[in-house]
């Protein structure tokens, strides 16, 4: 793992194509013109119920994973590409036994291939924040904190058949020629995004998105705002006097449908990230990267495989709630701080009273000792 | 295998023609457009139904490829609509979307067709619209998304500002029922929606339907009705007669 630099996602040779709306999901189409030739993706089902990963001899990262995402050179491992297009139902009947897989890491290089965990390797670089805990015994700390860090650092997400309407918006999509990706929008608000390097990785794995974290506040928002869409889109009946004007309403609608940019409303171009390389792959680099924190904006933690000219190849991305993103700010100010309460307080603009207030109220207390104030 | 096409009814043997693959349709276009023809000679026939001008909107698009349990059946109800309106009308005019490829040549362009593509309702209806048919069909599953709504909205400004007197009837025809309330999606209020899982139910349905769209007057509906009945007494004796036959 390569020291993280500031930086922005590179989407040259990507566009939004207009976007389909089912309910309160809304899919924008990703499309490149050249598929970026030299690598391939496939999901490989894990059929586990929890998934333990060892980090270092002494940390372990525990999850439900669905599928890895094999990331694989041309010639590699070819037979395998079918097998990985099956999607694992839900188990009709329960079994006898509760699968565990162990894992060695969430990122390995295996032959020409690459496989890792989808969006578990970009949480787990959000979990890892001050993970560690304090290297100097400040008097505010716990004793537990002092002695084993965080741990366990537990964040809780909602899978995407938990998404009201996202299931029935995927099946009945209709993919665009040339696509290669998807940004999802709940109730138009940015989920994530998803890109692939090819159209027929795409297609295969579409509906893995099904299978893919996302945050309870998209959850609530689906079902606040079951249909976001009926907002847009009608047309003035007063206006029209003939076929000819309908059709020109019609074509006024698309302009303004199409105007709804993708890319843009995303915010994902804009913003800036703490980018790592995790593992090298041929010209590619597999990175993962995590948000600066701001209160203000969406925070997406994610993961990228970038070519040697720096475009996106693959691009995963989780939209962190607003409990975890104040969670984020304030231990990656505390470990930028020494983990010396009255300079991390500074640095975000406050009082120590206050920041030891922000550390309890957003259930960080554990880290405190009882008694301090 | 072979397979007796004229033994199939329409709906399945549109079910059998849209999975075969395109090689196959294209080498047998002829005869499965010969089969089809006769398929739905039969039940316009049976049903004695005679339609004056119509035009069909036929979505052909990708959601068109149904579920996995039901592979293909939009596509499938939507060509069976087709060559039952055709066989009725005494004009017809087919707008498919996406539109087929000008080159697509053989007897029928619309055997040819896969799913594929996003769904423009709206420029297929504004098509279907401007001869001002009697009819107007729409067969399609409803998700219409290029752009969101747009022909739930064409069709309500043309029957408020447009046609309010219903001169052109216009009934929507849902191949597909939603998985969360088991009734088929609708594009607009402003025109009926009917769920049809068959067909050879589509002379029947489309009759109700236009009775709720354009208020037709009360002698039409004795009439039809009555004709209905007689309809059902004779397939019911054809029914008994056949039974009959089958006593050892």
């Amino acid at each position: 793992m390569t020291r993280p630099e500031r930086g922005k996602l590179d989407a040259r040779g990507l566009r939004a194509a207009p976007s389909q709306v089912l309910g309160a999901v809304r899919l924008v189409p990703l499309v490149r013109d050249e598929p970026l030739a030299g690598l391939h993706l496939y999901a490989a089902p894990t059929h586990a119920d929890l998934t333990v990963v060892r980090l270092d001899p002494r940390t372990t990262y525990t999850a439900y994973v669905p599928h890895a995402l094999v990331a694989a050179l041309p010639g590699h491992g070819q037979a395998h590409a079918s097998a990985g297009t099956q999607l694992v139902r839900p188990r009709a009947a329960p079994e006898a036994v509760f699968r565990v897989q162990m894992t060695q890491r969430l990122a390995r290089r295996e032959g020409d291939g690459l496989r890792l965990l989808p969006q578990h390797l970009a949480l787990e670089a959000y979990l890892s924040v001050g993970f560690g805990g304090p290297d100097v015994a400040w008097p505010e700390y716990s004793r537990e904190v002092l002695s084993r860090g965080l741990s366990p650092r537990v964040e809780r997400v909602r899978r995407g058949d938990a998404v009201r309407g996202l299931d029935d918006a995927l099946r009945v999509f209709e993919l665009y020629p040339g696509q290669v990706g998807v940004l999802v929008f709940v109730a138009d608000a940015f989920a994530s995004a998803f890109v692939t390097p090819c159209p027929e990785d795409y297609r295969r794995l579409h509906r893995t998105l099904l299978e893919d974290m996302y945050g309870e506040l998209l959850v609530q928002y689906a079902v606040l705002h079951p249909d976001a869409a009926a907002l847009w889109g009608r047309i003035d009946g007063g206006a029209v006097g003939s076929l000819a004007d309908l059709a020109d309403a019609v074509a006024g609608l698309r302009r303004e449908w199409g105007a709804f940019a993708g890319l843009m409303a995303s915010g994902l171009l804009d913003a800036e990230f703490d980018v790592a390389t995790a593992q090298h792959l041929g010209g590619f680099r597999l990175q993962r990267f995590l948000p600066s924190f701001n209160p203000h904006a969406e925070n997406h933690v994610g993961e990228a495989i970038v070519d040697a000219a720096g475009r996106l190849a693959y691009l995963q991305t989780f939209r962190l709630s607003a409990a975890q993103a104040r969670r984020g700010r304030l231990l990656s100010a505390l470990v930028a701080a020494d983990w010396e309460i009255a300079a991390a307080a500074e640095a975000l603009g406050t009082s120590r009273e206050e920041l030891l207030a922000r550390l309890r109220n957003n259930g960080l207390e554990r880290l405190l000792k009882a008694h301090v104030r | 295998m072979a397979v007796d096409l004229d033994a199939l009814p329409l709906t399945r043997l549109c079910t059998y023609v849209v999975t075969r693959p395109l090689a196959e349709r294209r080498a047998r276009a002829e005869e499965l457009h010969a089969a089809l023809r006769r398929a739905a000679g039969r039940i316009v026939e049976r049903q004695r139904w005679r339609l004056g001008s119509v035009a069909a909107v036929l979505d052909r698009s990708d959601s068109s490829s149904g579920s996995e349990e039901k592979h293909r059946r939009p596509l499938a109800l939507a060509l069976a609509g087709h060559y039952l309106l055709r066989e009725a009308a005494e004009r017809y005019e087919a707008c498919w979307t996406p539109p087929p490829p000008a080159d697509a040549g053989g007897p029928e362009p619309a055997l040819l067709l896969e799913p594929s593509g996003a769904t423009d309702l709206a420029t297929p209806i504004l098509a279907a619209l401007r001869g001002r048919p009697s009819l107007v069909a729409v067969i399609s599953d409803g998700y219409d998304n290029d752009p969101p709504g747009g022909a739930g909205e064409v069709l309500r400004v043309f029957r408020e500002r447009l046609d309010p007197e219903a001169r052109s009837v216009v009934v929507h025809v849902n191949p597909v029922f939603d998985a969360d309330d088991f009734s088929p999606r609708a594009l607009t209020p402003a025109v009926p929606t009917i769920g049809v899982r068959d067909a050879s139910d589509l002379p029947t349905m489309l009759a109700f339907a236009r009775f709720a769209a354009a208020d037709a007057a009360l002698d039409g509906l004795h009439a039809f009705l009555a004709a209905r009945v007689a309809e059902l007494l004779q397939e019911d004796a054809a029914g008994d007669a056949a039974a009959m036959e089958a006593e050892p």
